[in-house]
């Protein structure tokens, strides 16, 4: 028996896909993340850019975050969004936390690294917010449906 | 005589049963330096071809198989050995590891089994799908498993060294990959191999070892057809770990259902997913959250097959799901685990693999592995994935009912 042709479609299995080919993009990322000293901010926008970008770039049409998705695989479009965002807000967190706790001043090195990374993480936090409430408000609430969005 | 001598001296004596002959100067004949290599074929000695699984590279590189546009329609007809290629682009001068064994010298009756450094990566015989029985090795209640081939199965018994040196029957089915003890006497004496036992048909139903594993109650009894329907509608739809049909087929008994205990401990799970995702019935919830927890048996753990590691993936997400995460986290520990040991982790021919069976077992592989490394970073710990050693496609993109691939719901066991 030979292997079929893959189709350019939406199928059951193109979320396990997206979400494979993201967990393979970013373990490197987080494997930074996850050991000290934590990477600058300057070192995680250049991972984000050449890592992330291009994953985002490579998810099929039929997946990705702006296309007409039916009600049955809306929840797993959905979850490979938030997955990303999340990751991202995770990735620059500490530079936000940081700020609060101490701003810096000008003339400090790293400073508009830091600051960019401060608006990543809260561009992403709010656009996930945003993107789990047109979820929920959009579509059937399942239990399931609830445990990855509230 | 230690045991060190021992096993040294098992060793020698399956070698001379190997039927190699002694080659004229030594094995270096056969596997020359390095450096004989180069020099030989005008070759850099970092230059020689080196078995896929020693070439493989660390996570990043398998990324760029995913989605670029209009990139891979079809799953090429030996996707390891094209994604090695796409990895590793042919340098020049690189010099065929095959064409090195075929200019020295080369045993007539070894010749065709290491002429190719896959033939120490893939099995002579997946039929089995590498699943294995270590259930009656230990213990003195479980009857020895019946045995087609006893001779041969005697000297694999007397030779077993825990390790997977020296047993050429692959302990019973399970993987072992190219640096192993038994992938080398596998290709040395393909024979003894070929006729080594596969007792883990044991495992199916009605054999003496699944009456000896608990059954604690009848899957007719309790996972009612709405659950299931529940299951597929809900969870499935996201996590395909399953065929559907299949599974439904199992559950319907219109075909057999597989691993004995272990499918009754997957079909709770499926209607304990499935009651939890309509959320509807609390009472029910939490009594097959109890039972499917009672299913669970250490004994399990004595076993190695495609229908546990679902189980234990699916238990897994579970847990996690009903807000017990550390327990969840250990469980996957089990599914990785297990999944290596029936090498959900390689990508095998179609001449060895049918594609129904390799595309199962790469869905299988990935969802487990995005389940593990969600968790893993949710955590906030270690991403235990492998740095190597895996080349495991990712699952097609493919709808099942137009495909070929729904066909053999008869061949899945």
């Amino acid at each position: 028996m030979e292997y079929p042709s893959e189709s350019p479609e939406l199928t059951l299995y193109t979320s396990i896909r997206a979400y494979a080919s993201f967990y393979l993009a970013v373990v490197p990322i987080y494997a930074r993340m996850a050991t000290k000293p934590y990477p600058s901010a300057d070192d995680l926008i250049t991972l984000d850019d050449t890592i992330i970008t291009p994953w985002l770039a490579s998810i099929p049409p039929c997946f990705a975050d702006s296309a007409e998705i039916p009600p049955k695989h809306r929840l797993s479009h959905s979850v490979l969004q938030w997955k990303y965002r999340h990751f991202k807000t995770l990735m620059y967190r500490p530079f936000v936390v940081k700020g609060m706790l101490q701003p810096q001043q000008a003339g400090v090195p790293d400073l508009a690294q830091s600051r960019l990374a401060q608006q990543r993480c809260q561009h992403e936090a709010q656009a996930s917010i945003e993107a789990i409430e047109d979820f929920w408000n959009n579509n059937d609430r399942t239990r399931l449906g609830a445990w990855y969005a509230l | 005589m230690t045991a060190l001598e021992l096993r040294l001296e098992k060793a020698e004596f399956l070698l001379r049963q190997s039927q190699l002959p002694n080659p004229p100067h030594g094995y270096r004949t056969v596997a020359p330096t390095v450096e004989q290599l180069g020099a030989h074929y005008n070759a850099s000695p970092d230059s020689v071809a080196l078995p896929t699984e020693v070439l493989n590279p660390a996570m990043p590189q398998v990324a760029p198989l995913v989605y670029s546009s209009g990139e891979q329609t079809s799953v090429p007809e030996d996707a390891t050995l094209t994604r090695s290629t796409e990895r590793f682009p042919p340098e020049q001068g690189r010099v065929s590891a095959s064409l090195l064994l075929q200019d020295e010298y080369t045993p007539p009756n070894v010749h065709t089994s290491i002429e190719n450094a896959d033939d120490l990566e893939n099995p002579y015989d997946v039929s089995g799908d590498f699943e294995w029985d270590e259930s009656s090795a230990r213990s003195p209640t479980v009857a020895p498993l019946e045995r087609a081939g006893s001779e041969q199965s005697d000297e694999a018994e007397l030779i077993g060294d825990g390790m997977a040196t020296l047993a050429v029957d692959e302990s019973q089915g399970a993987y072992f990959g190219v640096a192993s003890g038994a992938a080398l006497l596998r290709a040395i004496d393909p024979v003894a191999a070929q006729h080594s036992p596969r007792p883990v048909r044991a495992l199916r139903a009605g054999t003496r070892v699944s009456s000896e594993l608990p059954m604690h109650l009848s899957s007719r009894r309790l996972v009612t057809n709405a659950l299931v329907d529940a299951y597929f509608r809900h969870y499935h739809i996201s996590y395909p770990i399953l065929h559907e049909p299949t599974f439904r087929a199992q559950y319907d008994e219109v075909v057999e259902r597989p691993s004995g205990p272990c499918w009754n401990f997957l079909a709770h799970l499926v209607a304990a997913i499935g009651a939890f995702t309509t959320g509807s019935d609390k009472a029910a919830d939490n009594a097959l959250f109890s039972e499917v927890k009672s299913l669970m048996n250490a004994t399990y753990l004595e076993h190695g097959n495609l229908t546990l590691v679902q189980a234990l993936v699916l238990m897994s997400n579970y847990l996690q799901k009903k807000n017990m995460p550390n327990s969840g986290y250990n469980y996957m520990g089990l599914a990785t685990r297990m999944a290596m040991g029936i090498g959900l982790h390689k990508e095998f021919r179609k001449d060895n693999t049918p594609p129904f069976k390799m595309e199962i077992r790469r869905r299988v592989w990935w969802i487990m592995t995005v389940f593990d490394i969600g968790a893993e970073i949710t955590f906030g710990r270690p991403v235990l994935m492998p740095a190597g050693g895996f080349e495991v496609a990712l699952p097609m993109n493919i709808h099942d009912w137009v495909s070929d691939l729904l066909q053999p719901v008869v061949a899945c066991r």
